[in-house]
C-alpha cells in the first residue's frame, strides 16, 4: 500500500507543476494525513539521496518537483526564452514590508516608505506575489494584504521562517492615523 | 570625494534621508537635523532648478524637517512622558524602521536570486484530455444579471433581424418560383392569354393567392405581361408583352 502511495505521489507532483497537497492524496487513500506527509517527505529523501536532477521542495505545506539548482546554467536550452526579470527595489521593500509585517494595509506600507506604493502594491497583485487577506479594524477598513504562496515559491523558501528574523519594533510610529488619535493634554474629553 | 546625486535615484524621501545620514556619517539615533534640513532643502532646489518633478512625498518631508528644526529652537520642555512628543525622535523611529526594511529587502533580493536559480514545470493544459474544466464565475449577482439581460437582448434583437431576413428571402425566392410558373403556363398556352386563376394551384390558402397577385404585379412592373379586368370582381386576363 504504502508503496502505491508512494508511487502516486510521484506521478502526481510530476503531471501538476504546481505544489501538490498531501490533502489531495489523504483524500482519495484512506489513511492518516501524517502517513501521506511521512511518504512525501520519504520520497523528498530519496530524490536528494540519489542527487538526482529533479528535487522536491516544500512550498507551506505542499510539495513540488523542482529541477535542482546546480543545473541551473545547463538546462537553459530546454527552457523557453525566458527573461531573468527582477523585481525593482521599491518593489521589494514592499514585499520585505508584507512578508515581515503582513498582514498590513497599505497606508502602513506607506507610512513606512514615506511615500505612497499604490502602484506596486498592484503589480505585486498582478505577479501574484501578494494577495488581499482581509480587512483591518482601522478607521474605514482598510484592505490588509499577505504574502502568497507563488511568493514562497519565487523566493525558493518553505515559509516565511526562513527568512533572516527581523528585530522587534513598534509599527506604531508608521500609524498614519496618529495625528487624529492624538490629544492635547488641555483638551476636553467627551464621551459619546 | 563629492558624489553627484539627484532624488530621482531614491525610491521615497526616507530612502533619501537615510542616504543623506549615511553620507554624514551620523547615528541614526542622534540626527543633526540643521545640516540634514540643509542638505535636503539643498538637493531638492537643486531637482527643482533641473526641472525635475518631485512628488510631494519630498515636499513634505521638507516641512517636517524644518518644524523639527524650529521645535528644537524652543528650550525641551521636561513632561513626566520623557521625549515621546518630540517629533525629532518620531522621525528617527520611522528612519530606523525604513532603514531596517531596506536591509531586509537585500536578503529577499538574495533569496529572489535564489529562486531563479530552481525551475518548476508549469501547470500543462490537459484541456485536450479531459476536456474543458469549469469555470467558477466571481461576479456580484446583480452585474451578472446585467450582463445576461443585456445578453438576452443582444440575442433576441440578432434573431429577429435574421428572421426578418430570412422571410424576406423566401418571399423573394416563392415569387421567383412563382414567376417562373406564370412564365411555363404562358409557354403551354403557346402565347395567349391565361386567367390569373390559372395561376393559383392551392385556391384555399389566402398566402397563396396574394403570392400570385403579387408576382403579377412584379411582372406588370417589369413590363412583362398586360393586365385586363372587364368588370369589378371579373377575371382578370393576363397577355405576354
Amino acid at each position: 500500500m504504502k508503496k502505491t502511495i508512494k508511487s502516486v505521489i510521484e506521478s502526481m507532483l510530476f503531471l501538476s507543476g504546481e505544489p501538490v497537497s498531501p490533502n489531495t492524496v489523504q483524500g482519495i487513500f484512506n489513511v492518516p494525513l501524517e502517513e501521506v506527509v511521512s511518504l512525501f517527505d520519504e520520497l523528498k529523501n530519496e530524490y536528494d539521496e540519489r542527487e538526482s536532477g529533479i528535487r522536491i521542495r516544500k512550498i507551506g505545506k505542499k510539495y513540488q518537483f523542482i529541477t535542482h539548482k546546480n543545473n541551473h546554467d545547463y538546462i537553459k536550452p530546454v527552457l523557453f526564452p525566458d527573461k531573468e526579470k527582477v523585481l525593482s527595489s521599491a518593489a521589494l521593500e514592499v514585499l520585505t514590508i508584507i512578508a515581515y509585517k503582513g498582514p498590513i494595509t497599505k497606508p502602513k506600507i506607506d507610512g513606512i516608505r514615506g511615500v505612497k506604493s499604490d502602484r506596486i502594491v498592484s503589480a505585486l497583485i498582478e505577479k501574484d506575489l501578494i494577495e488581499e487577506g482581509g480587512k483591518s479594524d482601522d478607521i474605514g477598513k482598510p484592505m490588509l494584504y499577505k504574502t502568497t504562496e507563488k511568493f514562497l515559491e519565487y523566493l525558493n523558501i518553505s515559509s516565511l521562517d526562513e527568512l533572516p528574523p527581523f528585530p522587534e519594533d513598534d509599527l506604531s510610529v508608521v500609524d498614519s492615523n496618529e495625528e487624529n488619535e492624538k490629544t492635547h493634554p488641555d483638551q476636553l474629553k467627551i464621551d459619546l | 570625494m563629492k558624489y553627484k546625486i539627484s532624488i530621482k535615484n531614491f525610491e521615497g524621501p526616507f530612502d533619501l534621508l537615510v542616504y543623506l545620514v549615511e553620507k554624514n556619517k551620523m547615528n541614526i539615533y542622534d540626527i543633526d537635523i540643521s545640516q540634514i534640513t540643509n542638505d535636503y532643502l539643498v538637493l531638492i532646489d537643486e531637482a527643482r532648478e533641473k526641472g525635475i518633478q518631485i512628488s510631494s512625498e519630498f515636499l513634505v518631508l521638507a516641512t517636517t524637517l524644518m518644524e523639527i528644526k524650529s521645535f528644537m529652537l524652543l528650550p525641551i520642555e521636561q513632561t513626566p512622558e520623557g521625549d515621546s512628543e518630540n517629533p525629532k525622535t518620531e522621525l528617527e523611529r520611522k528612519l530606523a524602521l525604513y532603514k531596517q526594511i531596506k536591509t531586509f529587502s537585500l536578503f529577499v533580493k538574495e533569496h529572489e536570486h535564489d529562486g531563479k536559480l530552481v525551475r518548476k514545470k508549469s501547470q500543462e493544459d490537459y484541456v485536450d484530455v479531459f476536456g474543458g474544466k469549469d469555470e467558477i464565475l466571481l461576479l456580484p449577482i446583480d452585474k451578472f444579471i446585467k450582463s445576461f439581460m443585456l445578453f438576452i437582448e443582444k440575442k433576441k434583437t440578432l434573431i429577429e433581424i435574421n428572421e426578418r431576413f430570412q422571410a424576406r428571402q423566401n418571399e423573394q425566392e416563392t415569387m421567383i418560383s412563382k414567376m417562373a410558373f406564370i412564365h411555363s403556363l404562358f409557354e403551354k398556352s403557346n402565347g395567349g392569354a391565361i386567367n390569373f386563376k390559372e395561376t393559383i394551384t392551392n385556391k384555399n390558402d389566402p398566402r397563396e393567392i396574394v403570392l400570385s397577385f403579387v408576382s403579377i404585379l412584379e411582372m406588370l412592373k417589369e413590363k412583362l405581361i398586360r393586365i385586363e379586368q372587364s368588370a369589378p370582381f371579373g377575371d382578370i386576363i393576363l397577355e405576354r408583352n
